[in-house]
């Protein structure tokens, strides 16, 4: 079965095209940054922007960066809400139940094939943003500080910077893919539950979007401190952590703790329901 | 091959399914006929293990619905409310998809089976296009390809032709029937009398979720006691047949006689030399049987009377239902 709900994703034009778009985006703005050279100063635009006009291999994670807030989620958010919704929508949900196929099989492989797709995005971006940015800004050596990234040129200037080799960026931009990959995942554990409840692909990824929404709202209300540690995405930059030297792991572990949570909570509703639903799509 | 015992569905307070004992047998080419929104797709679908019941029991092939359907559906065919499939992938690619799905039928003779299929329907020679262009009857016959696809014993068919020119209907049903002689037991569920008349052995009826009448076709279309008879001398046959003439339009050559004996009906008359174009026994249609048998369709609400021990239907319980 998984072996067809992957198939069903590489078939989907859907697929392939919004990854094209994530990868896009990130590219779009490097030209902009490398013809200008005006790149945002730092704490302002995008993490790591200001990092970048120096050294290309830390584009990745600013790409990352880009993509992060609004595109990602809305392409996660879009194939997890059409996981079901849309296999119910299109009336084929029935013909696979009455294969037949389990639903709790039926769940797996779609959550398998979201994993999936998650993963190819992030990496992709990952690695588009890769040859992008060594293409363009080529790739002078970095140096990580407690306060963040700044580039050899600026390093040389701060005592407690060391340098930071390929590889350790390499390790680090990958600790980076994988938070947000499970970040990403939790949006699309939302997404997946409101999947099963609607018929409608495209109520399902826009509910899992109005999750997100009022939890950045909440996240910036000191008025809604309370449940604070608890939003959706109050970690979700915590991967900027990962270029700090040394590592600030906190924030990054938390992030996790609430991601795995979440994912559990909303995989487990979406079981419950589903396998004791009546299918009348 | 289905029985069901006092199956009940409730979706809140309104009760879609009351009570159904279905009995279908071995062999048997059952046509499920109600009106629109009497319930049967709800019933379809919870013989599929879709829709779980409220109350009642469920047997298809001899195993206990929903409990063990995943024993059962392999060896079953549906079709449920249209077909359905991916409308940017090829008729072959969406049966590959299907077939591939759950327990495979098998990897190396997919093809073939497919091919095989897709001739049996009458889409053999059907080219790559995606199937969102593909037509409606093209549709309808890629959705029996999907159901006929792994030789079922069973098949559940939810409405088979509709959408299908007359051409086509007749085609489906030459093919059911054939199938039917291999062996396979066939329920059809249908609200078009003419389909259930033409292809089924048994009958059940359903109205407003309660099953009215079952039987086998020849026992419902039984004689009713009259015979009618063609006749160019209307005139004087009424006078010979002295008052057992029922009905006789002024100026037609039909008339309705209440004498069951044609044999003597026809003997009489033309010892009196009256012309006999025709004359046959009357009985009854199935139309009759199902008219007499139910209520108004449940997409027609007018004013109603509640009847004790009932559900009263809420406006709309055919669209919620049947979505």
């Amino acid at each position: 079965m998984i072996r067809v709900e992957l198939v069903k994703l590489v078939r989907r034009p859907r697929s392939w095209v919004s990854i094209a778009l994530l990868c896009g985006l990130p590219v779009l703005v490097a030209v902009f940054v490398a013809v200008t050279h005006l790149a945002p100063p730092p704490g302002q635009g995008p993490a790591l922007l200001s990092a970048v006009l120096s050294s290309g291999s830390l584009y990745p994670a600013a790409a990352l960066a880009i993509v992060l807030p609004i595109f990602l989620p809305v392409a996660v958010a879009v194939v997890a809400g059409d996981s079901i919704a849309g296999e119910a929508g299109s009336g084929t949900l029935r013909y696979l139940l009455a294969r037949p196929v389990g639903r709790t099989r039926l769940l797996a492989a779609k959550l398998v094939t979201l994993v999936v797709y998650t993963l190819a995005a992030v990496v992709l971006v990952a690695l588009t943003a890769y040859l992008t940015g060594i293409l363009l800004f080529g790739s002078q050596p970095v140096a990580a500080t407690p306060g963040g990234l700044t580039t050899s040129n600026i390093a040389a200037t701060s005592l407690s910077g060391t340098g930071l080799s390929p590889a350790e960026i390499a390790l680090r931009t990958l600790g980076a893919v994988s938070f947000i990959a499970v970040s990403m995942l939790g949006v699309g554990a939302i997404a997946l539950f409101l999947s099963t409840v609607t018929d409608s692909a495209l109520g399902a990824a826009l509910g899992a979007l109005a999750a997100l929404i009022t939890s950045e709202v909440l996240v910036t209300l000191s008025a809604a401190s309370a449940v604070n540690p608890y939003l959706p995405t109050r970690y979700w930059l915590a991967w900027i952590d990962f270029f700090r030297d040394p590592i600030v792991w906190r924030n990054i572990e938390r992030g996790y703790a609430v991601q795995g949570a979440y994912v559990l909570v909303f995989l487990g509703a979406a079981w419950a329901h589903f396998a004791t639903k009546d299918i009348t799509s | 091959m289905i029985a069901t015992r006092a199956l009940t569905k409730r979706y809140g307070h309104l009760l879609v399914v009351d009570q159904v004992d279905l009995d279908v047998r071995e062999g048997d080419r059952y046509g499920f006929l109600g009106p629109n929104g009497s319930g049967k797709t709800t019933v379809v679908r919870m013989l599929l293990g879709l829709v779980y019941a409220t109350s009642g029991e469920i047997a298809v092939l001899g195993q206990p619905v929903p409990s063990r359907v995943s024993e059962v559906l392999p060896a079953i065919g549906s079709l449920v409310e249209g077909p359905a499939a991916y409308g940017h992938l090829s008729g072959r690619a969406n049966l590959a998809l299907i077939d591939a799905a759950g327990k495979s039928g098998g990897r190396r003779t997919r093809r073939q089976r497919i091919a095989d299929t897709l001739d049996r329907v009458g889409l053999g020679g059907i080219d790559n296009r995606p199937v969102k262009r593909y037509s409606l009857g093209m549709r309808q016959r890629l959705g029996l390809a999907a159901a006929l696809l792994r030789s079922p014993r069973l098949l559940i068919l939810d409405e088979p032709t509709n959408g299908l020119d007359p051409q086509g209907i007749r085609e489906i049903r030459d093919l059911l029937a054939e199938l039917n002689q291999a062996g396979t037991t066939v329920f059809l569920s249908s609200h078009q009398l003419a389909e259930v008349e033409q292809l089924c052995t048994r009958v059940g009826i359903v109205d407003q979720g309660r099953l009215v009448e079952q039987d086998d076709l020849a026992a419902l279309r039984k004689l009713t006691g009259r015979s009618i008879v063609h006749t160019p001398d209307a005139g004087r046959a009424v006078q010979i047949l002295d008052g057992r003439v029922e009905r006789s339009g002024p100026g037609s050559d039909r008339l309705l006689v209440a004498d069951p004996d044609t044999a003597a009906l026809n003997a009489a008359l033309v010892a009196a030399g009256v012309r006999v174009t025709g004359i046959t026994a009357e009985r009854r249609t199935l139309e009759d049987v199902v008219l007499s048998v139910t209520g108004s369709g449940a997409d027609r609400f007018g004013v109603q009377h509640a009847e004790p021990g009932r559900g009263a239907p809420g406006p709309a319980s055919g669209d919620i239902v049947e979505q």
